[in-house]
This record gives structure tokens, sequence and C-alpha cells, in this order.
């Protein structure tokens, strides 16, 4: 009778004892979840084993099954908390495949009689551990807990074993768990840093567009923009149009709004905010990045500040006006001496005659001075708007403006040289020209030409000039027998300002390029060094 | 989440009682121990555990314990056990630990088998 109570009663005991430890087990499960400190869990682990089965010393060492690089980590209590783990668990010489055979809680005596490697010698020399217990997930062993000898020190049975190995098999899958948690507290942390020290501001608003995270770059925009205003704590969970408020941030949520409807990853370019004074640039991206395959997802904006390169491009700006005002004189000086040449010509034409008491030749000259001090008046009229070139078509004949321009130039001192030889086509049709430019077309061909027979002293100058026309075009034909140009010079020739002339501004042929275009005409170069350049000028009929 | 330590008090050069709150388990398991080691290295050599107030005693809890005990037997201490319910009286006795633990019924007669 007394035997059968006994044994109830030890029945009755062990089921107890299997309670407390599920009850341990649950506490360790909680403990992990709310609270994943790696150390703390390992600790916790030790003092249920120690509670549990009245054992003053143990210790646990697990590796991370993920990492082979990182060292097993340690936590023991009384007598084998300055355990050094190595000499168990960590060095390279030990077998670790050996204890794999063992995939249970086993007592250490029971080694004796098994392989005997280092390992076991070592294990044998501790004196006090009594039991291990191996932590095995999958085939992989990531830990062991050994366990020293009972406070009461009497064996440990078998049942004890079983209970020590259901234990661990329950704890394993939480600290491989907690491997990866601690990886990514470590991801989590470094994508933190990074985002931290991003010169962009980044905010992150949730699916009801409500601000839930905002980097050190953002908060200080916003400090900068609502001059200390906005308050860190405040401005958490506020609405997308709170953050971006019309006080500060004018027009910013609409151009938002407009720019997720119209799709993803594109951009706001120079979005302004900030009053007054303090404005301030930025180009805006915003995003919508989502979480899972329903819901609106998270929404990023992210601010660039470009203020200062704006006001770099601004001062860029200013600089290449400046520029080009210089090179504007240059251009103007160029054309208008042109002008003048022809004037002092016809000065000089109406001087001879007077002489010559040839008075309808003195008239005629005259005539011509005054009509190119118009077109004089003209041109620098038309300079208050330098970037076009006034244009005043009219029909013309293009023949009759060639004749105009030749009359002139062939007094002059720079045609002294040079042969000019006519072939105009009569009867070609008229075009809608403007007769100004046109002349400035031809002056500034014939020019070049003329100092292109001028740089090759030797030869004696010819400068051709040809109009015929077919039923689509009319083309104008000059030709010198010139020094010529080089191929890369004749490239370039309406693209920049270029010139090879030791005096020269290269301006002249970028306004006949002007011209040209005006008139929706092209122009073909043909040159040689050495023998000469040939430019053909098409016009189209309208 | 962590309360700071267990009240206690230092009786003697030789003495000192420890007293627990409601629960003994995982959450606070490590405050114990660091109290017992603690008192231990000032020299202590009898750590006398009040569980007047002790409601729920976990494995964890007895663990922490446990894990001191062999520290003060070293020095010709003890951890002595006082005021426990009958649950954690209980609670000793399924996990085997009635021949192993010292335990008095009051405080008194704690203190006097500390010598």
């Amino acid at each position: 009778m007394a035997a059968t109570n006994t044994i109830e009663k030890l029945d009755d005991q062990h089921l107890e004892k299997q309670v407390l430890a599920l009850d341990a087990l649950s506490e360790l499960t909680r403990q992990f979840a709310a609270k994943p400190d790696f150390q703390e869990l390992l600790i916790s682990i030790l003092y249920t084993y120690s509670g549990q089965f009245g054992v003053g010393s143990c210790f646990i060492t697990v590796r991370n099954p993920h990492s082979k690089s990182e060292k097993p980590v340690f936590a023991g209590i009384s007598k084998f908390k300055d355990f050094k783990t190595f000499e168990l668990f960590g060095a390279p010489e030990i077998d670790a495949n050996y204890l794999l055979k063992k995939t249970k809680a086993y007592r250490v005596e029971d080694l004796r009689d098994e392989i005997k490697s280092d390992f076991t010698a070592r294990i044998l020399e501790i004196g006090n551990l009594k039991v291990l217990v191996p932590l095995i997930h999958g085939d992989k062993l990531v830990g062991l807990i050994g366990v020293g000898d009972k406070l009461k020190v009497s064996p440990y049975s078998d049942s004890e074993l079983e209970l020590m190995s259901s234990i661990a098999s329950a704890i394993t899958p939480l600290l491989v768990n907690s491997f990866l948690f601690k990886e990514i507290a470590a991801l989590s942390n470094w994508y933190h840093e990074i985002i931290n020290n991003v010169k962009q501001g980044v905010f992150v608003f949730d699916e009801n567009r409500k601000l839930t995270g905002i980097n050190q770059a953002g908060t200080d925009i916003m400090i900068r923009i609502t001059d200390g205003e906005f308050n860190k704590s405040t401005i958490s969970n506020q609405r997308l149009e709170s953050v971006f408020s019309e006080k500060y941030f004018q027009g910013w949520h609409n151009r938002i709004l407009d720019l997720l409807s119209n799709g993803e990853g594109q951009s706001i370019e120079n979005a302004i905010a900030g009053r007054s004074e303090l404005k301030q640039i930025f180009n805006i991206r915003a995003t919508v990045v989502k979480k899972n395959r329903s819901g609106k997802g998270d929404l990023i904006v992210t601010l660039d500040e470009i203020t200062e390169q704006k006001q770099n491009e601004e001062r860029m700006f200013d600089l290449e006006r400046l520029a080009d005002k210089g090179l504007m004189a240059a251009s103007i000086s160029h054309e208008l001496n042109n002008f003048l040449g022809i004037i002092l010509a016809g000065v000089e034409l109406t001087h001879a005659a007077v002489e010559r008491n040839q008075n309808d030749n003195a008239v005629a000259s005259l005539e011509k001075v005054k009509s190119n001090v118009s077109k004089m008046i003209r041109y620098t009229a038309g300079l208050m708007d330098y970037s076009r070139l006034d244009t005043n078509k009219e029909s013309a004949d293009i023949n009759e403006i060639i004749e105009d321009v030749l009359s002139f130039l062939v007094v002059q001192r720079r045609f002294k040289g040079c042969k000019i030889k006519s072939q105009l086509t009569g009867g070609i049709s008229k075009l809608e020209l403007d007769t100004d430019q046109i002349s400035q077309l031809l002056l500034n061909l014939l020019n070049n030409a003329a100092d292109a027979i001028a740089e090759d002293k030797q030869k004696s100058g010819i400068i051709e000039i040809s109009t015929s026309g077919d039923d689509k075009s009319i083309l104008l034909t000059i030709t010198d027998n010139g020094n010529g140009m080089k191929p890369e010079v004749k490239e370039n020739l309406f693209k920049k300002q270029l010139t090879t002339k030791k005096t020269g501004h290269g301006f002249g042929l970028v306004t006949c390029g002007k011209i040209i275009n005006n008139h929706s005409g092209t122009v073909e170069i043909k040159s040689q060094v050495g023998s000469g350049t040939t430019f053909d000028i098409r016009f189209p009929k309208q | 989440m962590d309360q700071s330590t267990f009240q206690q008090f230092v009786l003697s050069d030789t003495v000192i009682v420890i007293h627990t709150e409601r629960m003994l388990d995982n959450n606070n398991a490590h405050i114990m121990a660091e109290q017992l080691s603690e008192a231990r290295k000032k020299g202590l050599k009898f750590a006398i555990i009040d569980m007047e107030k002790l409601d729920f005693l976990s494995s964890a809890g007895v663990g922490s314990i446990l894990g001191s005990i062999e520290d003060f037997r070293e020095m010709g201490g003890d951890i002595v056990i006082c005021n426990a319910s009958t649950t954690i009286l209980h609670i000793f006795k399924v996990l085997d630990l009635g021949d192993y633990l010292k335990v008095m019924n009051t405080q008194e007669e704690a203190i006097k088998s500390c010598k």
C-alpha cells in the first residue's frame, strides 16, 4: 500500500516537474518576445536549468548557425561562470561531428567508453561537468548546455535527462531566431545611420499620409524653413498637408499629390519654400513604397536642397551674358565697319566726282551714302534686341542687291588686289528677302574672300559671284581663289566664333549663319588649302 | 521593466536579509542573483531570503538562488529561506530541493541559525 502510494506520489511529482518545466518554457518564450536581449536570454535559460534540476553550476554556449566567422557566445553560472568556452567549443580542433552523434542529453561519464579524442579528455578533466545537452538545429550543432553536479549530489535519472532534452529542443529555435534578431537590429541600426547621414531630407508618411519618420537632414530643413517653429515632437503623426503647410511650403501639397497621380519616381524641380528673405529651393522626389500587395503603402518624400546650386547657376548666367555682351560688341563693330567702309568709299567717289565736275556721279554716290547711313541706323536700332535679327522681308531681286553691294566694294582698298567676276542669271524669280540682311551676308562673305586672297600674296586674286535658279530654289555662289580653309575650320565655320585671321574675331560668319537661317536657306562650303573656297547658298522659293 | 533591487538589510557583518517581491521569475531572477553575488563579495556569509510577499516562484527564480548557494557554502555560510508559503514550499518539494535547501519558518529562526 505504502509502495503504491509512493509510486503514485512519484508520478505526481514527475508530472508536476513537467508542469513547472512547461511554465518555465512559456516564460522564456514570453520574455524572448518582449525583450530579445541575447545575453539575458542565455542567463534565463541557465537559471531555468538550475532551478529545474537543482543544479548549482551550469553553462551554455551557442554559435550563430548563419555565420561561421562569429565566435560562439558563452554564459555560465557559479563554477562555470569564468569557463573559457573555446576550450570546449570554439577551437577548431574540436571534433564537433562527434557530438552530433548524440542528439539528446547524455552523462559525461558515458563518453569514457566512446571515441578517445582530445575533446573527451578535456571534458573529463573538468571534474564538475556531469551532463551535456546538445542544441541541435536541423542537422547542425548550434550549441551546448553543460550541467554540473546536482546540489544533492545524486545521479541524474533518465527521466531527468529526457526533460533536459525536451527543454533544449524547445529553446533551440528561440536561440537561432535571436541571432536573426540581433542581425536585424544591427541592420536596422545601420540603415538608420545611413539615412541620418545622407544630405537629402527624407520624410516617411504612412498610408494615411501621417508622418512616421524624418531623418536628421529633414529635421534641419524644417527648422530652417519654419524659422524654428518646427518641433520634432509635435510634428510626428501630422498629416502631409500640415507638415508641408501652405504657410512655408506654398503649393507643395498639391504638387506632391499631382506627382503621385502621374506615376512613381518622378520629381518636382525648383520648388520654393520659406518666407521672404529666407527662401530656399528644392528638388522634390516622391515615391510610394508598398509593404504588401494590398494597401496604399508608405509615401517617401525626399528633399534635395539646391539653393546654392541655383545661385551659382544664376551667377554663371550673368557671367555668360556679360561675355555675350563683350562678344556682341565685337560683332557690332564688325558690322558697323562694313557699313563705314562703304560710306567712306561713297564719300571718296563723291569727292572725285566733284573734282572732275561730274555732278550726276556725285549725286548718285551721295544717294548711296545716304542709303547706307540709313541701313546703319536700321542696324543699330535693331540692336535693342540682339538675339533677334529684325527681319523685314519683301519681294526682291537678289541680283539687284548683289549689284548694289558690288558697286561699292570694287573701290575699297580691301579689294584692290582682286578681280570680281559676276555671273548673275537674268530673269530669275524674285524672293521674299530682307534686303538689308542679304546685303550684310554678301558684304561679310565678299570681305572674307578678299581677306583670303590677301593672305596669299602670290596669286592674282579672283572672286566669282554667280546666281542661278531652278523651280525649287535660287543658288548664290561665291568663290575665291584665296588660301582656302582647313577641314576643321570649315566644319565649325558657322557654329562657333571662329577666326583664322590675325586681326579677326570671327563674328561676321555667325551673323551670316543667322541670316541664312532667317531665309530658310542652306549653305554648302567647299574649300581646299591652297586652292580657294566656294560658298553655295540656296534660298528656297516660297 | 527592471525594478532596481529587492529590499535588503545588512544585519551584521555576516548576515544580510533580502526580501522578495510578489514574483520571482525570469524577469527579475538575475536581479536576485546579482544581489546575492554582491553580498558574497562584500564578505557576508549568510543571506536570508524572506519570501513573505512571494506568490509566484518559477524554475528560473529557484535557479537564481541555487546559482549562488555553493559560493556561500564554500565560505562556511549558507542561503536560508524563511516565511515561505505552502505553495512555495511545495515547489521546493517538487523540485527535490527539500533535502538540500535550508528552510526556516520565521525570520528570527533563520537569523538564529546563521552561525
